[in-house]
């Protein structure tokens, strides 16, 4: 991160507007618009799914309209009509690509826009990427050098195929389908998403990185991810989204679940970036995830997410500290601009003995957004001697704005050691005007700012990722001075 | 270099600076002593445009130009450099980001070219020799946990890299040992040219055994009520300022 | 099929309560009969009584089974004027008291509406009203209210305090029962503490082990006033304070603290509302507690800072020490913050104590149980040094003593 410096910050400054905005113009195959038995069908046909998968969908479906839209969250949005969404838009070819070359020109160039040219991440940064657009999976480079080492690494789709017991096995033990509204929908309606499993002992040696977007024009994503981690394995996960501009709320509603056996340890870590809505607010991604990991003994989960998109946010990663020893983590930063909402947290549940976790949170709100801090920190009976630590940040930019934070701490085990710190406060004045006298611009003193104090969680991204989310926070910060 | 003239300001409705002059030109040094109080620091902070304060009357000119109508970091990039009486703490900003950022700022406004990265590091190691500052700190957060005594080298490193037209220094030598009272001084007296001014802000005459002053000032009840030489500062160290009240009460 | 459930649940309650026979005005009692009617009693779907099941009310008996236990010097101030409200009744000792009321006519009996269902429920069987005025030259400096429950019966009091513009009161609101007692309390409190005006409360809930005990404050503060109240949860079977301060006026200042010292099957639930409407005020808040047995202490401190509030500082700490492989502890802090210039912070710890502490002072030839002893109450030491009333300090001093010897 040292070499990334404000300079090469402000060639991105100028541009204001989301630079992800554009629509690719790939021919998609869509379906009709609306959701019954008959689309749930109709998708699993065209994914020539077997059956225990329709079967899967269709029980979650059914709990799904028994189920209604949670309200608890400090957000405030027209709920989505589930009737106006088309649930599967496919990028229109011919089959799935063997190679690079194989890739429609056209999706190059979207991904090029999107600063992700495989090619180049390829020679760089020896990063494996899939790509997943509206829902289908449509590139997985380096394929064959994880297979060397048995590791699995494709879209979810192709899992169903290939592999199917692995799929069976674990898909929905973590993140069941009654889980939650969004959950159960996801369960019935989803489209695609990315598979990967580190077997024993095989530590994973480069990042593995999902890039998702949605481009279609009145759909929602629905992807899913399953992360399994095997005994002794190590993997290190990255996620970026982003969505092109549009007046119309778009809904994504994606689940992803880790697993991280004896000894394993997962990394996961999102740069999420969906269109945010424009500055009245009208449009943006509606981002309603379910994110969850298991670790059994000695494991170690780590999630770490930078938020700056989506016009709301509903989004909980956490850890179930099965394993006597293991250990959870959870590193955010959340920025919301204009009227964004975001309603972000974790929670982290002790069963274990020994278990740890460390909760760091950062939040800064600007413009008229309402930005909100929810965790759980749930000490069971017998973790003894239970560990957590939670401190969470709010930086308030603006007078119209909101930081709010709502830690749950519930302890049963007197052995246990929780603590949790929180402060709220306003970008300090003494900084500002120190920096200026040093000769820097306001909107360059509030961006250094903003990064040194969110360096603790940045540090936890990989340098790519993290010179990537430095300058994502300069531009959604971009004129919130109030 | 800067001409302070009339200078009356308000904070919080509360009259600090009550009419004062000062005159400051290129390759001079000045000292500005004075009781707890009475407005020194408030000084410091309207010449780097600290925006609580009100002017009531007066002018600034800078180089000619009216320095009250530059916001704080154009003043700055015109080569106002100000080291803060307690410099504040900016946690995961590290000190070289920091500068690097400044420094090209500075420059662009100047129609220059970004320095490299080479230039850049080979300056800091230059300047940070100066002021015999630990290059570790160089690469930690801007002040954060710094001891007094480092903070305040800090800044006088910061100068170094800078190299600002006028420096006002706010009580840099408070707080500091015999040895860093000397490295500050070494630092100052480095950066002194036929260009450039700098305005010395202290209670103590052994720093200005080090920096030798042109003038020495007293700033007593929101103006300069006594000029002299660098003897006056030994009179002042010997009397304190009682004498000064009773001179102004007799006239 | 829940219609029928609610239906039950109130009506099983009605069913024991005798109706209050104060002179409250028909249309009055009939905007809270429906109030009641529409919210129901609470339950843990409601966010705020997440953790306390008032469940338990629907076994409550409350047959007037005398105790033979005299409560013997329940009094803790001897500087105060007293009120003696013994078994939800306020006895009446003929004394006048200087700005305090308790006897009333249709007129004069204030008609304040509260917001929930145990407030309509207060109203409806409210079995006492008693109103404190301080005033800036009247002699009325202190006045305690001491609730004795000796028989197994409903005290629903309401209790209007005022400070007035300039003055400065205290109010000790005392509540004791027979160690065997089952009462049922439901207190609510209306407290306008006016412009430069100082008030100051201290609550001491020691009530019988099988007592119910569920009290609200909606407190208004005007500007540059001085509001503090101390809360001090000593025993019973549930306690429940809800407290809400409106800081209205600038320049405020709010101080709320409280100790708790729960072992057997005691629940205690502590819900704090900080409302800054305005600016330029400052509040702290420090609740510390110990957690023993089977008992459960939850803690909710809500923090907001309304929109233009700017200039703020408030600052919320809740520390638990739990003590016993089945005690619970759940706390909550919040903040809700809608302006920028503010400072706001709030921490929270849960943990035991410090077994390099304890090894220390056994070293110095503490027993384990003294050791332990000696270290909890300089835990909760912090918020004893916080009470600026000599007699009360004394008091929760005594007992959190009385705490680890009974
Ligand atoms: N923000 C403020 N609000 C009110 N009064 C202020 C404020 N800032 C400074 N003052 C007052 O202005 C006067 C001058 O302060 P200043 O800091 O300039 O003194 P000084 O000469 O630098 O003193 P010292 O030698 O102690 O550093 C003091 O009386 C101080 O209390
Ligand atoms: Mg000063």
């Amino acid at each position: 991160m040292a070499q990334y410096t404000e300079n090469e910050l402000a060639k991105d400054l100028e541009d204001q507007d989301y630079k992800f905005g554009f629509v690719t113009d790939v021919e998609t195959e869509t379906i009709r618009q609306g959701l019954d038995e008959g689309i749930i069908r109709l998708i699993s046909t065209k994914k020539e799914e077997p059956e225990w998968l329709l079967k899967y969908r269709l029980t979650a479906f059914a709990a799904w309209q028994k189920m209604t839209e949670p309200e608890w969250a400090h957000v405030r949005y027209k709920k989505p009509d589930f009737q106006k969404i088309t649930y599967f838009a496919a990028p229109k070819q011919s089959k799935k690509y063997e190679s690079w070359d194989d890739v429609d020109p056209e999706m190059k160039e979207t991904m090029a826009k999107l600063g992700i040219s495989l090619e180049e991440q390829k020679k760089l940064t020896g990063v494996a990427v899939d790509f997943v657009m509206d829902s289908v999976s449509v590139a997985t480079s380096f394929k064959s050098k994880l297979k060397e080492l048995g590791i699995i690494f494709c879209s979810f789709s192709e899992a169903v195929q290939d592999y199917p017991e692995l799929v069976q096995e674990h898909m929905g033990t973590i993140v069941p389908h009654t889980d939650n509204f969004y959950a159960a929908l996801n369960a019935a309606v989803f489209t695609d998403g990315s598979f990967c499993y580190i077997p024993k002992g095989v530590r994973c040696p480069m990042e593995l990185s999902t890039y998702f977007r949605i481009n279609a024009e009145g759909t929602g994503q629905f992807e899913r991810t399953l992360v399994v981690a095997d005994e002794g394995a190590y993997v290190s996960y990255l996620e970026g989204c982003t969505a092109p501009q549009r007046d119309e709320n778009q809904l994504h509603a994606a689940v992803v679940e880790l697993k991280a056996l004896k000894d394993a340890e997962i990394k996961y870590s999102t740069v999420q970036n969906w269109y945010p809505g424009d500055k009245n607010g009208v449009g943006g991604i509606f981002n309603f995830v379910t994110k969850r990991g298991l670790c059994e003994t000695n494991a170690k989960i780590s999630w770490t997410q930078v938020e700056t998109g989506s016009a709301v946010t509903w989004k909980y990663p956490s850890c179930i500290l099965k394993g006597d020893h293991s250990v959870g983590e959870f590193y955010s930063v959340a920025v919301t601009n204009n009227y964004q909402q975001a309603d972000t947290g974790t929670k982290m549940i002790h069963l274990g003995k020994n278990t740890k976790s460390t909760i760091i949170s950062k939040g800064i709100s600007a413009g008229n957004s309402q930005n909100s801090y929810r965790g759980l920190v749930q000490i069971h009976k017998k973790a003894h001697k239970a560990r957590n630590f939670s401190q969470c940040d709010s930086l308030l930019m603006t007078d119209h704005c909101g930081a709010h934070t709502f830690p749950y701490i519930e302890c049963k085990n007197p052995s246990a050691q929780i603590e949790h710190e929180a402060t709220t406060s306003k970008i300090g004045e003494d900084q500002l005007f120190y920096c200026k006298q040093r000769g820097i611009s306001e909107e360059k003193a509030i961006s250094l700012i903003v990064n040194g104090y969110c360096k603790e969680v940045l540090n936890q991204l990989p340098m790519e990722f993290a010179v990537e989310a430095q300058k994502l926070l300069a531009i959604s910060l971009e004129g919130s001075v109030g | 270099m800067i001409e302070i003239k009339n200078l009356h300001a308000n904070i919080e409705g509360k009259e600090i600076l009550k009419g004062l002059t000062l005159n400051v030109k290129a390759g001079e040094v000045h000292a500005i002593m004075g009781p707890n109080g009475a407005g020194k620091s408030t000084l410091a902070s309207i010449l780097a445009g600290r925006e609580e304060y009100e002017i009531t009357a007066g002018e600034i000119t800078f180089d000619g130009a009216d320095l009250l109508e530059l916001s704080t970091e154009e003043r700055a990039r015109e080569g106002l450099f100000l080291a803060f009486q307690y410099p504040v703490e900016i946690p995961g900003v590290s000190n070289v980001n920091f500068l690097r950022t400044a420094l090209n700022e500075i420059r662009e406004a100047k129609g220059q070219d970004p320095i490299s990265a080479k230039e850049f590091m080979a300056l800091v190691r230059e300047k940070s020799k100066i002021v015999e500052l630990d290059s570790k700190l160089a690469s930690r957060s801007v002040n954060e946990g710094f001891s007094g005594g480092e903070k305040k080298r800090n800044e006088i490193f910061q100068m170094a890299m800078l190299n600002p037209k006028l420096a006002v220094l706010d009580e840099t030598d408070s707080g500091l040992d015999i040895d860093a009272l000397r490295i500050v001084a070494k630092g100052v007296n480095s950066l002194k040219s036929p260009k450039n001014a700098s305005i010395v802000i202290t209670h103590y005459q052994r720093l200005l055994d080090h920096i030798v002053p042109d003038f020495v000032h007293v700033l007593y009840d929101g103006r300069i009520v006594k000029t002299g030489g660098k003897e006056l500062a030994l009179e002042l160290e010997d009397k304190g300022y009682d004498w000064i009240k009773e001179e102004l009460q007799v006239s | 099929m829940e219609e029928v459930l609610k239906q039950n649940k109130l009506h099983s309650l009605s069913a024991i309560l005798t109706p209050t026979n104060l002179p409250f005005s028909a249309s009055f009692l009939e905007q809270n009969n429906t109030l009641l009617e529409q919210l129901d009693l609470p339950t843990r779907k409601d966010e705020n009584w997440k953790y306390t099941n008032l469940n338990g009310l629907k076994k409550l008996s409350l047959d007037k089974g005398a105790s033979n236990e005299v409560l013997e010097n329940t009094s803790i101030s001897s500087q105060a004027h007293k009120i003696v409200i013994k078994n939800g009744v306020v006895i009446d000792s003929n004394q006048a008291i200087e700005g305090v009321r308790t006897k009333w006519s249709d007129k004069n009996l204030p008609e304040v509406m509260g917001s929930g269902a145990l407030d309509a429920l207060n109203v409806l069987h409210c079995s006492a009203a008693i109103e404190i005025e301080f005033s800036q030259d009247g002699t009325t400096k202190e006045v305690e209210l001491v609730f004795e429950n000796t028989i197994n019966t409903h005290s629903f009091p309401r209790i209007f305090i005022t400070c007035k513009k300039g003055s400065k009161g205290t109010v000790i609101l005392n509540y004791q029962g027979s160690s065997e007692n089952a009462s049922f309390s439901n207190v609510s409190s209306f407290v306008e503490v006016e412009e430069n005006a100082n008030l100051s409360i201290h609550k001491i809930h020691k009530n019988g082990l099988n007592a119910f005990d569920l009290q609200r404050e909606y407190v208004s503060q005007g500007s540059n006033s001085t509001f503090t109240i101390n809360t001090f949860c000593l025993s019973g079977k549930m306690t429940r304070n809800d407290l809400y301060i409106k800081v209205k006026g600038n320049n405020c200042e709010t101080f709320m603290n409280g100790a708790y010292t729960l072992k057997g099957k005691s629940h205690c639930d502590n819900h704090t509302t900080v409302d800054h409407e305005v600016a330029h005020c400052y509040s702290k808040e420090l609740y510390k507690g110990v957690v023993d047995d089977f008992a459960t202490n939850v803690f909710n401190g809500k923090v907001f800072v309304r929109k233009d509030a700017q200039k703020i500082n408030a600052f919320q700490s809740n520390a638990n020490i739990l003590l016993s492989e089945t005690g619970t502890v759940n706390s909550k802090p919040e903040l809700e913050i809608y302006a920028d210039d503010v400072k706001c912070s709030h921490g929270s710890t849960t943990g035991q104590l410090d077994d390099e502490a304890v090894f220390y002072l056994r070293s110095r030839g503490l027993s384990e149980k003294a050791a332990k002893e000696l270290l909890v109450k300089a835990f909760l030491g912090e918020v004893l040094e916080e009470i600026d009333h000599e007699e009360v300090r004394s008091y929760v001093d005594g007992q959190i003593e009385l705490h680890f010897t009974a």
